[in-house]
C-alpha cells in the first residue's frame, strides 16, 4: 500500500522534472479522455493537461480525419467539461451532429475557418492567449517543430489543452509529415479498425455494422511508453465506449516494441529509457 | 483636347481655356478643328479612367464632410452640414478646397448653398468659380440662371429654349399648375428641390458614420509611431465622446488622408459594441502595415457605423461555464484576420435534408437551437457536396457491394439502411430535387462512410451514386 502511493508521488515528481514543463511546477490538471483503461494510463504516467496533444488518423484516414475526430470529441468531454472550445478548421465539412453522438456539448463549441496553416497556428496561439476558453482544436497539415513549441508555452501557460488533429492530403505528404518532431506531450494515431465478421457473409446480403471499433495508439507520451488499445464507440446505443489495452501494451512491459512501433524504432527508444527510468 | 467618337464623327469632348479661346468647343468635329488649327492636340477620351479618378477625388473628398455623392460624370456633391465650423466658417473651406484643387492641378467650380439643386445650379451656372449662396437666398441666386441650371432632361431643356423661357425667373412668374400640364412633373419637382420646398437627400458613396473624430496635423506624418499615436489618440476621443451615451460602434472605419490625395482606409468590426480604446488600437494594430504613407498622411478621420447600446457585461452563463472571461475580444482578433463570418457556432434547423440541417449562427448568439433526431446517426465529416461515386449495387434497393471514390477503390464489408430522405420540395431551389436512400458501409479497412442513391432504384438510365460524410 505504502509503496504503491511513494510510486503516485514519485510520477508525479517526474512530472514536474523542469526538462518536461518549462516552469517546474506540476500539472493543474491531467489529460482525461473519458475511456477509464487509458485515463488510468495517463494518470499513472502524469500528463499535464495544458499542453499540445497531437492526433491523427492512420491507415486510410489520414485526409479526413474523421476517427481522429471522434476520438477527439470523447476527450473534450472529459477534459474540458465546461467552458468555450475554439475548433480551428480549413475544411468545412465538420458536422455537428455526428459530433454530438460523441456527447460533445456543442453550445460550448466555437468555429473559427482558417485559410492555411500558418492561419491556423496564430489562430490557435490568439486563442490560448486569450484565457476565455478552457480547450482548443486545430485542423492542421504541415507543422514546425518552433510552431509547436510556440503552443505548448501559450497552453502550459493556460492551462488548458491545445489538440492538434492531423489531416494531410496525400500520403505522401502524411509519410512525410507523420514522424516529423513536434513538441507535442502525447502524439496519438487512431485508425479505423475492421472486427472479424461471422463466415455468413455471402454475395447477397452484407453483415450489419455493429459499434464502429478503433485501434488507438499512444505512440509518443513524454512520461509513460508507447501503449495501444482498442476502442468500441456503439452509435445504436447512445455513447457506449469502451477501451482495451491490446495484448501488445502489456508485451510492452519487457520492452518489446509494439507493432506500431516496430515501424519507428528511433521513435520509440526515448520512452522505452523513460520506462525504465521510471 | 479630347476627342470621342459621336454617331459617325470625332468630335471633341473637352478642350483647354487656349483651345477654347480659338473657338475650338465641345461637339466641334475634329476634323473641322484641325482644319481650323493644325498644330491642335488631340487625344482619346477615356471615359473609364475619367470615372476612376473622380471616385478617387471623392474619397480624397471625405475629408470635408463623410457625405460624399458622386454627381454625373463630372461632379461631386458634398453635404457639409456640421462640418462647416471645423475649418471655422464655410468661406475658409471652400478657399482649403480651392488652395487643394490647385496642388493637384485640376479646374473646378464649387458652390454651397442650402439645397442640393441650388448649389448644383450656382457651381455650374453661377457667375464666378466659387460661391456661397447664403441662407435662404436660394430663389434670388437662382433667378438669372438659365433653366439648364435645373437639372433637367435634354428635350425638356431643348422645350424650354423654344419656348423663350430663358431664365428661372421667367419659370417662377408662371402659374404652376400650367406648367406641370405642359412639361410633366419632373420640372416643378426640380425647381421646389432647388428652392428647398421639398426635401432631396444625397445618396452617399460610403454609408454614412453615425460618429466620428478628426485630426489635421500641421506636418504629415508617414512614421510608424507617429501614425500609432495618433490612432490612439483618435481611438480615446471617440471613446471618451460615446461613454456617456452608453453605446459604441460595431464598425469603424479609419481613412487616412496622404499629400497627394489619395485616401486609404482600414476598417475592422467588433462582435458586439466596445469602447475599449486598447481593444480597438490592437484590432486595427493588425492592419496599420497595410497603410503607404509614402510622403505622410495629413489627416486622419475615424468615424463609427452600426451603433450598439453597450451590453452590460454580460457573462456566459450557458452550459454552466464556470469561466468568466469575456470571449468577446478574442473573437473580434479572429474575425479581423480571418474574415468576417470565420468564426460562428451551429445551430440546427428543422429539416432532414443533411446539409440543411445545421447553419451557422454569429458567435456571440444567444443560445442556439439544437436539436436532431436522435435516432438517425449522422457521420461526423460530411462534404459540402456530395461527391459522385461509380458504385456497383446488383439487387435493387441493397447498398453497393464496392464503390470507387477520388480513384480509390472500397470493397464494401458490411451495410446498414437505408434511410430514405425526401426531398423538400415547397422550397424554393428544391423543386427538382430527388429523394436520397442513405447507407451507412464499411469498408475492408474498417472505414465507414455514408453514401446515398439519388432517385428511386431504376435500371434505366444507371442509378447514381454519391458519397456524402465519413462516420468517426
Amino acid at each position: 500500500m505504502n509503496a504503491q502511493i511513494d510510486l503516485a508521488q514519485l510520477r508525479q515528481r517526474i512530472a514536474c522534472i523542469p526538462a518536461l514543463r518549462t516552469d517546474g511546477r506540476a500539472p493543474a490538471s491531467l489529460l482525461s479522455t473519458g475511456l477509464p483503461a487509458i485515463d488510468a494510463y495517463l494518470r499513472d504516467a502524469a500528463v499535464p493537461l495544458g499542453a499540445v496533444h497531437e492526433i491523427a488518423g492512420h491507415a486510410g484516414d489520414e485526409e479526413q480525419g474523421a476517427a481522429g475526430a471522434g476520438f477527439l470529441a470523447l476527450s473534450l468531454k472529459a477534459s474540458a467539461a465546461v467552458g468555450w472550445i475554439a475548433w480551428v478548421t480549413q475544411d468545412a465539412d465538420l458536422y455537428a451532429p455526428g459530433l454530438a453522438a460523441f456527447g460533445l456539448d456543442l453550445r460550448r463549441l466555437i468555429l473559427v475557418s482558417a485559410r492555411r496553416d500558418a492561419e491556423v497556428c496564430w489562430a490557435l496561439e490568439e486563442a490560448l492567449r486569450s484565457r476565455s476558453l478552457s480547450a482548443v482544436v486545430g485542423e492542421i497539415g504541415v507543422l514546425t517543430l518552433n510552431a509547436t513549441r510556440r503552443l505548448q508555452l501559450a497552453a502550459e501557460q493556460a492551462g488548458i489543452p491545445c489538440f492538434l488533429l492531423r489531416r494531410w492530403r496525400t500520403q505522401e505528404l502524411a509519410q512525410q509529415q507523420r514522424l516529423q518532431p513536434i513538441s507535442a506531450v502525447t502524439r496519438w494515431r487512431v485508425a479505423p479498425q475492421t472486427r472479424p465478421r461471422s463466415p455468413e457473409q455471402t454475395l447477397t446480403t452484407l453483415p450489419e455494422l455493429g459499434p464502429a471499433q478503433w485501434r488507438l495508439d499512444l505512440w509518443r507520451c513524454r512520461n509513460a511508453a508507447a501503449a495501444s488499445w482498442i476502442m468500441e464507440f456503439g452509435h445504436a446505443d447512445q455513447q457506449r465506449v469502451a477501451a482495451f489495452p491490446l495484448p501488445v501494451a502489456a508485451a510492452l512491459a519487457d520492452r518489446s516494441i509494439s507493432a506500431t512501433a516496430a515501424a519507428e524504432p528511433e521513435a520509440d527508444r526515448a520512452t522505452a529509457t523513460l520506462l525504465r527510468f521510471g | 483636347m479630347l476627342a470621342a467618337q459621336a454617331g459617325n464623327r470625332l468630335e471633341i469632348q473637352a478642350a483647354n481655356p487656349a483651345a477654347r479661346a480659338l473657338g475650338l468647343k465641345p461637339g466641334v468635329a475634329v476634323a473641322d478643328a484641325r482644319a481650323w488649327v493644325p498644330q491642335v492636340v488631340v487625344l482619346p477620351l477615356d471615359p473609364a479612367a475619367d470615372a476612376a479618378d473622380l471616385k478617387r477625388l471623392a474619397d480624397w473628398a471625405t475629408r470635408f464632410s463623410p457625405l460624399v455623392a458622386i454627381d454625373g460624370t463630372d461632379g461631386l456633391m458634398l453635404d457639409i452640414a456640421g462640418c462647416a465650423h471645423l475649418w471655422g466658417s464655410e468661406a475658409r473651406m471652400l478657399a482649403d478646397l480651392d488652395r487643394h484643387m490647385r496642388v493637384f492641378g485640376l479646374t473646378h467650380r464649387a458652390a454651397i448653398a442650402d439645397t442640393i439643386g441650388t448649389a448644383w445650379a450656382a457651381a455650374r451656372f453661377g457667375p464666378g468659380p466659387n460661391r456661397i449662396v447664403p441662407h435662404g437666398q436660394q430663389k434670388m441666386a437662382l433667378s438669372e440662371l438659365t433653366p439648364q441650371a435645373l437639372r433637367l432632361p435634354e428635350e425638356l431643356r431643348a422645350q424650354l429654349q423654344r419656348l423663350g423661357l430663358k431664365r428661372i425667373a421667367d419659370l417662377c412668374a408662371l402659374p404652376r399648375a400650367a406648367l406641370t400640364r405642359r412639361f410633366g412633373a419632373v420640372l416643378m419637382d426640380r425647381l421646389d428641390q432647388a428652392l428647398g420646398r421639398q426635401d432631396e437627400t444625397l445618396s452617399p458613396l460610403l454609408p454614412p458614420p453615425q460618429c466620428y473624430v478628426r485630426m489635421d496635423f500641421a506636418e504629415p506624418i508617414a512614421q510608424r509611431a507617429d501614425i500609432d499615436r495618433a490612432l490612439d489618440l483618435l481611438l480615446k476621443r471617440l471613446t471618451e465622446a460615446l461613454g456617456p451615451h452608453e453605446s459604441g460602434p460595431r464598425k469603424l472605419d479609419l481613412s487616412c488622408y496622404r499629400l497627394d490625395g489619395e485616401t486609404q482606409r482600414l476598417s475592422i468590426g467588433t462582435a458586439r459594441a466596445s469602447l475599449d480604446a486598447a481593444h480597438l488600437f490592437r484590432l486595427f494594430e493588425e492592419k496599420l502595415d497595410l497603410l503607404r504613407p509614402d510622403d505622410g498622411f495629413e489627416a486622419m478621420r475615424l468615424s463609427g457605423r452600426e451603433m450598439e447600446r453597450l451590453q452590460a457585461q454580460q457573462r456566459d452563463f450557458e452550459a454552466g461555464s464556470a469561466i468568466r472571461h469575456d470571449l468577446a475580444p478574442l473573437i473580434d482578433r479572429l474575425s479581423n484576420r480571418l474574415g468576417e463570418d470565420a468564426v460562428h457556432r451551429f445551430e440546427t434547423r428543422e429539416s432532414h435534408i443533411p446539409e440543411r440541417a445545421v447553419r451557422r449562427l454569429p458567435p456571440l448568439a444567444e443560445s442556439p437551437r439544437l436539436h436532431w433526431p436522435k435516432a438517425a446517426q449522422r457521420p461526423v465529416r460530411l462534404l459540402p457536396h456530395p461527391e459522385p461515386i461509380d458504385a456497383v449495387a446488383p439487387i435493387p434497393d441493397d447498398p453497393p457491394v464496392q464503390f470507387r471514390w477520388r480513384h480509390v477503390l472500397h470493397r464494401v464489408r458490411a451495410a446498414e439502411g437505408p434511410e430514405r430522405i425526401a426531398p423538400e420540395w415547397w422550397l424554393p431551389g428544391q423543386e427538382d430535387a430527388e429523394i436520397r436512400d442513405y447507407y451507412r458501409v464499411e469498408d475492408a479497412e474498417g472505414r465507414r462512410y455514408w453514401l446515398y442513391r439519388a432517385g428511386l432504384y431504376q435500371t434505366t438510365p444507371a442509378p447514381r451514386w454519391f458519397l456524402h460524410g465519413m462516420f468517426g
